[in-house]
């Protein structure tokens, strides 16, 4: 079990393939660590979706062409810093997004996700080996991995919103640099 | 003023420090080994790294993995002289393929190994693996033995097995 945590940690955390931390860090960076519900919320949304998907991929139930899910993953990054850029700019100084339609977004994005995760699950798995721990453990693994991403981004904007008035700014050009990484990895 | 074209220069400035190579460099074999001392070894390789790198290292056109004869396992069957082998009492074991198949989802290449004649089991084992670490430095080759998993890379292509 431990083996497959430690995978999908580094599933998420590899540095060579960041799209599911760029997903997670733009729809974090709209809020604050005083947030932590909301954004807890938000998690739990994505991780409902990206689990389902992923098992369900996983115990061969569903079949996506892996290309499809792979150009879907950069385009719901992209969708979400244009909801960012669009929530932003409307409203002279930042102001924490409120709303519940984000949650159907996110879990629904999450359900690509986990299409995503499944390619990779799926092509590791030998033909003789039970899914059960491997698709827990992952599992489990992209949580831990998601936590931590939650946890520094949530961190570095604490300490960035006391440091800089300027907290619509930062925001501005951290979702700027998101977009642009995402679409330099589309054309690539 | 000065602050936004700070944190607009560092903005910019971060985009070059990442790597944009493919994601995800692993490759994953579980190690079988019989009572008498038969070896199989199945190993999942990403169809794409592994097409890229046999055309560019043997200077195929298109690379084939199709079957055991085509000229992308050819290739392979070449590539693991050098790349992934079993070594006992001091002696080299070459690794024969003997079958080929996709993942269900055709991201990887299954190919299906063994060696001529039979270990001694009374002895220990050694394995090297350093599939496509010439094609990455970050690529990391995962092998399972026995409920056991060993991570080998670049610089730590060489595993002991005590055979069980």
């Amino acid at each position: 079990m431990d083996h497959y945590i430690q995978l999908g940690i580094d599933h998420i955390l590899d540095p060579e393939g960041l799209d599911h931390l760029y997903f997670i860090m733009s729809f974090c960076l709209m809020y604050t660590i005083k947030n932590l519900r909301k954004i807890a919320g938000l998690i739990t949304a994505f991780t409902v979706g990206h689990s389902i998907t992923l098992a369900l991929a996983a115990l061969d139930k569903i079949s996506v062409n892996p290309d499809l899910i792979e150009t879907l993953i950069p385009i719901t990054i992209l969708t979400s810093c244009a909801v960012n850029y669009w929530t932003l700019l409307r409203e002279k100084d930042y102001v924490v997004p409120k709303g519940y339609l984000i949650y159907i977004v996110i879990l629904f994005f999450g359900l690509i996700h986990g299409l995503g995760f499944s390619n990779f699950l799926s092509a590791m798995l030998f033909e003789d080996e039970s899914i059960v721990t491997p698709l827990l453990g992952f599992n489990i693994g992209i949580e831990v991995a998601q936590l931590i991403i939650v946890l520094v981004v949530l961190a570095v904007l604490s300490l960035s919103d006391r440091l800089i008035e300027l907290k619509k700014t930062v925001r501005l050009v951290l979702n700027t640099i998101i977009t642009l990484l995402v679409i330099q990895m589309i054309f690539a | 003023m000065k602050i936004k074209a700070l944190i607009f220069i560092i903005a910019i400035s971060s985009l070059k420090i990442i790597n944009w190579e493919h994601p995800l460099k692993m490759s994953f074999s579980k190690l079988t080994i019989s009572i008498e001392g038969q070896v199989d070894i199945e190993s999942r390789i990403f169809l794409d790294d592994l097409t890229e790198h046999m055309e560019k290292l043997y200077g195929l056109h298109q690379a084939d993995f199709s079957s055991t004869g085509s000229n992308g396992t050819q290739a392979l069957q070449r590539y693991l002289r050098d790349h992934f082998y079993l070594e006992q009492s001091g002696k080299k074991l070459n690794l024969n393929i003997y079958n080929v198949s996709f993942s269900k989802n055709g991201l990887a290449l299954v190919a299906n190994m063994n060696v001529s004649g039979r270990l001694d089991v009374s002895k220990n084992l050694f394995l090297v693996n350093t599939l496509l670490c010439d094609a990455s430095p970050m690529q990391v080759n995962d092998i399972k033995y026995h409920g056991e998993h060993f991570k080998l890379n670049i610089g730590n292509s060489k595993v002991k097995i005590q055979i069980k």
